[in-house]
Order: structure tokens, then C-alpha cells, then sequence
């Protein structure tokens, strides 16, 4: 199969200037030598097949947001080829724009002052959908993301949670072949993310929509991608399957503990921790600890730790995709070296 | 090709979006006109939901600028004449230029919320829309309240020209045309050529203010009574002047002391396009350095 998406050698520098301030300042920054070079994107390439749901993941200032940029053409490579929807992105913004969908997490697509269902119908018109056409789609997208009971109210006044399903709702109106979402469940509750991704999900299975996600939260990836492509210094440190990622970092959690200072005796308990185990922060108050749930159990750990000091509180949670990059970086680097 | 193409399972949404991307030049200019009289209708409907402060800012409007007007007639109570022009020539240089000024200032307008569009990054969603980016900014933000220049500078054309002695022509009258048309193009592409500057720097400057509230006090009164370094920047470099003054020639049939061609006042649309061309150009530059700093 043809891919949709192809990437041979992308790279993106951008020239930071010292910024100046005022008229003057501003007129010599246009013409400032004293330029810093960054690579934000160092000599990458993939293909993502149609169909495919891909996740896209690194920490903040890895090169995610360079990379999407650039596939849907709004930002110039400084060097490499791309190729998407089989057209150059840039050149053919506009036609890909017919065929692509794209949601940018914080930033809202809609116009943020019309009522959700007036941003809607201008849409149709600007994707040139027929009335008939866009009243059933619109219909079926609001009953799928339960948008019906905040169709007269402005953008502005929506609820982040409202207002991302609107978002999602407005950038698969025109059914597009590709779409592109950038942090699509940040800051939701539980419920919200849940429909949020159970949507996404149907678009994928049903339609065949091809879905480029990135997203700080693992669970997002593990529940929605069928591969992940991680990144980090502008370079892709892994691209496979979410299971062949699991492998490589294990399956690990923290457990962070609040403990009374008031009532400990003596300072500093010390602990036996099973091998395995790492322990993360510790202060008089606080404790974090890094456990493989497959050698200790949470309750056994915890155990172990309410025999030597007096814990108030307690958080079990899986860790995020910042400190799984930073371990997959840290291997990485390492046989580099060697050879 | 084509047979293969109409086999290929999923090709339903690719095959009308080839349909789609195909369309004739007419079509797409159709599309955009559709979808800017749309966004223009939803900022007209904001706004008339406050419908007594907005006719508070229309007349307010009307008001200040009238000043300028008053400000003509005050002059010509102590002279008859300002570089060879009456009291009702001169209204009716400054009725063009208003006019134009106002017109340009509303379909431009929108070009106001441009810092704001590209500090958000909300710039970025215009641009992954398949309408030009310019296009939508200038439909989406219109503000009405600039309709109070428009309005006294109209007042003040028809003003000018119930109390002149024009001798009315076909000529004549599409010079009246030529003026305001011309005028519109040049106003309205120094307003799009400024706001290009907000894709190098968030801070806002006021250079360009000086060619177009500037511009409009000067194209009130007649070209040549100003220094020749003036005369020239007005006149060909940023042609507020040229547009205003050799229709107005035309249409009141006066000579020109300046000693241009007789066509000159042919030109006014040219000038005007040519200018206007310029202003795209570094609304497009301006674009292109978006798309490479993605700032």
C-alpha cells in the first residue's frame, strides 16, 4: 500500500535572535547576523500506512509539534523530503487541506466567538459540504460526542472537556482521509478522555481514517495506537509497536507517599528495599518509589514502608512518557558510545 | 487510470477531493466570496446584539472624523482659495480620501486582531483551512463602527458635489468612481502590508499610521502645495496622493500645474493596482516567514 504519509530526512533548524525591544530593535532584528541555530528536527524519516493509528510521542521540545507542523504545511523544512496525501504539504496546503483534519490541543480551530453549532455550518461551507450531506454528518458527530446540549453556546464559554469534542467534531466534519491531533485529551477528566478516545477509536475502525496522535499520557498510546514513534533531541529513539516500546522500558509504576514528620521518632527510618525496587525522592515528608508491579505488589510494598514510618496518604501511578523517553535516551546513548 | 481509480476500495473521499481540488477558477473565487460574505455576516450579527453601543461608535466615529471637515471649512474663512483649489474643490478632494480611507479601514479592520491571532497560534488554524488565511481574518473581524468615517465621508463628497458646477460626462462621473476605487486599493494595502509586520515582531509600531492617517490629511488638500520631496513620496512611492488628486482633476476639469500628461489621471487605477500588489506582496512575504520560523 501506497503510504500517506512519507518523511525521507526531515530536518528543521530555527535561527533564535536575541530579541530587541522597540522600533528600532525590531527593524534590527530582521536583519540580525547574531543568529543561534537550533535543530528542533535532526534528519528523520518514516512512512505511516493508511489505517494506521500512530502515536507521536517525546517530551516538550523533542520535535513533536516541529514535525506535525511540517506534515500539514505550515512550516517549512529546512531540509528532506515530505510527502503527504502524495503531495508536497506546503505547496498543496490547500488541497491537502480537503482531506486532512487537524486538532491542535490548546488552540482552538473554531471561531471563538460563534455559537458551536454557527462555527459548524460555516465550516461546511468552507469544506464545500452539501447542506443535506452536512445535517446528517453534524447530526451523527453531535450524538457520538454528546455536543447537543451546548450547540447555542459560544466557543469561549465551553468547558475545556466541551470544548476538545467540538474541536475533534470540527476537524472530521469533512471526513478527512488524515488526522492529525496534537494533545487531544490534556486536562480532561476521566469521562472526557474516555469518550474522547472511544471516538477516536470508532473513526479509526470505521472509516479507515488515518491518525497521527501525539500525547504526553502512556495511556492514551497504550489504548488508542497501534505504534508509537518516539522522539526525543529531534531524533527518533523507537518506532514500533506499543507492546515492542513495554518491552523495552518494562511495565514499571511509583507509588509517592505523604508521611507525618510530626510523629517520627527517629529521623530517616532506614528501609529495606527488594531488589527491584528504586526509590526515587525522599524527605521527611514524602517518599517516591519505583516498583515493577510483576516482582512486588503495590500493597506488599506499601506494607513495608507503614513498618517504619507513619504514611498519611498514598498515590499509586504509572509513569509518564517523559521519564520512558529519558530511560529509552539513556540506553541509547550508551551503546553509541561503545561502538 | 481511471478505471483503477474507481476499483480501489477507500477511494471515495480521495476521489471527490480530487473532484474538489480541480475546481475552476470561477468556482474557487465563488467558494471564497460565498465563505467571506459568511464570516462577514456572523461578525455583522455579533455586533448588532449591542445594537445601542454600536450606534453610539458609528456616530461617535462620525463625529471625530468630522472634525477634519469642520477643520477645511474653518480654513477657508480667512482664504478664497488653497494652491489654486475653492472651498467646495477642496471638500471634495477631502470627501474622496475620507471616504476611500473609511471604506479601507472596514474591510481591513480585521487585521486588528492579528498580533492577537499570532501570538495564540490561532493564525496556524486559519492556515489549515483550504479559504486564504487573509481572507478569513478579514471577513471574521470586521468592525462595523468604521462605517462612521465612511458615512461622513460620503456626506461630504455629495456635499462637494451638489454645490459645485460639474459638468457632467461619462468621463466625469466614472472619475468619481476611478477616485474612491482607487483610493480604497491604496488604503486598504497599506493596512495589509503593515499588519504583515506582526509575522517578525508582536510589537505593534505606528510607522504605518504616518501614510495612512498622514495620508488622508494630506490627499485633503491639493498636491502641489506641498514641497516637491513631499509631493513625490504621494505621488509615486505611496500614491495616497496620486489617486486622490488626478481623478479629482479629471472630474472637477482642472488644469494640472504640475505638468504631468494628460492621461495621468488614466493611471489612478493602475497606480492604485500596482500599489495594492505591493501590499499583498509583503502580506505573502510576511506569510512565507511564518511558515519557516513557525513562531
Amino acid at each position: 500500500m501506497r503510504p500517506i504519509v512519507k518523511v525521507r530526512g526531515l530536518t528543521k533548524e530555527f535561527r533564535v535572535l536575541g530579541h530587541r525591544r522597540g522600533l528600532v530593535g525590531a527593524a534590527r532584528n530582521l536583519f540580525s547576523n547574531e543568529a543561534r541555530t537550533v535543530r528542533a528536527v535532526d534528519n528523520i524519516s518514516f512512512d505511516i500506512k493508511p489505517g494506521e493509528f500512530v502515536g507521536y510521542v517525546g517530551p516538550n521540545g523533542a520535535g513533536k509539534s516541529t514535525t506535525v507542523k511540517s506534515l500539514v504545511g505550515i512550516l517549512r523544512p529546512t531540509s528532506g523530503e515530505l510527502s503527504v496525501l502524495g503531495r508536497d504539504p506546503q505547496r498543496h496546503r490547500t488541497e491537502n487541506a480537503f482531506q486532512m483534519g487537524v486538532v491542535f490541543g490548546q488552540r482552538t480551530q473554531l471561531w471563538w466567538d460563534l455559537p458551536v453549532v454557527e462555527s459548524f455550518s460555516l465550516l461546511s461551507r468552507v469544506y464545500r459540504i452539501a447542506p443535506d450531506a452536512f445535517r446528517q454528518r453534524f447530526e451523527d458527530l453531535s450524538g457520538r460526542l454528546d455536543l447537543e446540549s451546548f450547540l447555542d453556546v459560544p466557543v469561549r464559554k465551553l468547558s475545556l472537556g466541551q470544548r476538545m469534542r467540538c474541536e475533534i467534531a470540527a476537524a472530521v466534519l469533512h471526513s478527512p482521509e488524515l488526522l492529525f491531533l496534537d494533545e487531544p485529551t490534556i486536562g480532561l477528566d476521566v469521562l472526557a478522555k474516555k469518550e474522547v478516545r472511544d471516538f477516536l477509536q470508532q473513526v479509526n475502525a470505521e472509516t479507515g481514517t488515518t491518525v497521527v496522535l501525539t500525547s504526553h499520557d502512556l495511556d492514551d498510546i497504550e489504548r488508542l495506537c497501534s505504534r508509537v514513534i518516539v522522539i526525543d533531541h529531534g531524533q527518533i529513539l523507537h518506532d514500533g509497536t506499543v507492546e515492542s516500546l513495554r518491552r523495552i522500558f518494562g511495565h514499571r509504576r511509583i507509588l509517592s507517599l505523604q508521611i507525618d514528620p510530626s510523629s517520627s521518632e527517629k529521623e530517616e527510618a532506614v528501609i529495606d528495599l527488594p531488589s527491584g525496587v528504586t526509590m526515587l525522592e525522599r524527605s521527611p515528608e514524602k517518599m517516591r518509589l519505583e516498583f515493577d508491579p510483576a516482582r512486588t505488589s503495590a500493597p506488599e510494598l506499601l506494607q513495608l514502608v507503614m513498618a517504619k514510618a507513619p504514611v498519611t496518604d498514598l498515590h499509586v501511578s504509572d509513569r509518564d512518557i517523559e521519564e520512558v523517553v529519558r530511560e529509552i535516551y539513556s540506553r541509547e546513548a550508551g551503546p553509541k558510545e561503545e561502538r | 487510470m481511471g478505471e483503477r481509480d474507481a476499483i480501489k476500495p477507500a477511494s471515495n473521499a480521495s476521489a471527490s477531493g480530487r473532484d474538489r481540488h480541480s475546481l475552476e477558477l470561477g468556482d474557487r473565487l465563488g467558494h471564497r466570496l460565498d465563505v467571506f460574505g459568511r464570516l462577514v455576516s456572523a461578525s455583522v450579527r455579533e455586533q448588532m446584539v449591542y445594537r445601542r453601543s454600536f450606534l453610539l461608535e458609528v456616530v461617535g466615529r462620525m463625529l471625530i472624523t468630522g472634525l477634519e471637515l469642520v477643520a477645511v471649512f474653518f480654513l477657508f474663512q480667512h482664504v478664497n482659495a488653497i494652491g489654486g483649489w475653492t472651498r467646495w474643490e477642496v471638500v471634495y478632494l477631502y470627501g474622496t480620501a475620507s471616504s476611500s480611507l473609511g471604506i479601507a479601514e472596514l474591510l481591513t479592520s480585521g487585521l486588528k486582531e492579528m498580533p492577537e491571532l499570532v501570538r495564540s497560534g490561532r493564525f496556524d488554524g486559519l492556515l489549515l483551512r483550504p479559504v486564504p488565511a487573509l481572507l478569513q481574518v478579514l471577513g471574521r473581524h470586521i468592525k462595523l463602527f468604521y462605517l462612521g468615517r465612511t458615512i461622513q465621508g460620503i456626506g461630504a463628497l455629495v456635499l462637494a458635489l451638489v454645490n459645485l458646477d460639474v459638468t457632467w460626462t461619462t468621463a466625469s462621473a466614472a472619475f468619481v468612481l476611478i477616485g474612491l476605487v482607487s483610493g480604497i486599493l491604496v488604503f486598504a494595502a497599506l493596512f495589509v502590508g503593515a499588519a504583515a509586520q506582526c509575522f517578525w515582531t508582536v510589537e505593534s509600531t505606528e510607522m504605518f499610521n504616518a501614510f495612512t492617517y498622514g495620508g488622508v490629511e494630506m490627499a485633503q488638500y491639493p498636491i502641489n502645495i506641498y514641497r516637491p520631496w513631499i509631493r513625490t513620496l504621494f505621488l509615486f512611492v505611496i500614491p495616497v496622493g496620486f489617486v486622490s488628486y488626478y481623478p479629482a482633476l479629471a472630474v472637477l476639469g482642472k488644469p494640472d500645474v504640475l505638468g504631468f500628461p494628460a492621461f495621468f489621471p488614466w493611471l489612478a487605477p493602475f497606480v492604485a493596482a500596482m500599489f495594492a500588489g505591493v501590499g499583498y506582496g509583503f502580506w505573502r512575504i510576511g506569510v512565507r516567514h511564518y511558515e519557516s520560523t513557525g513562531s
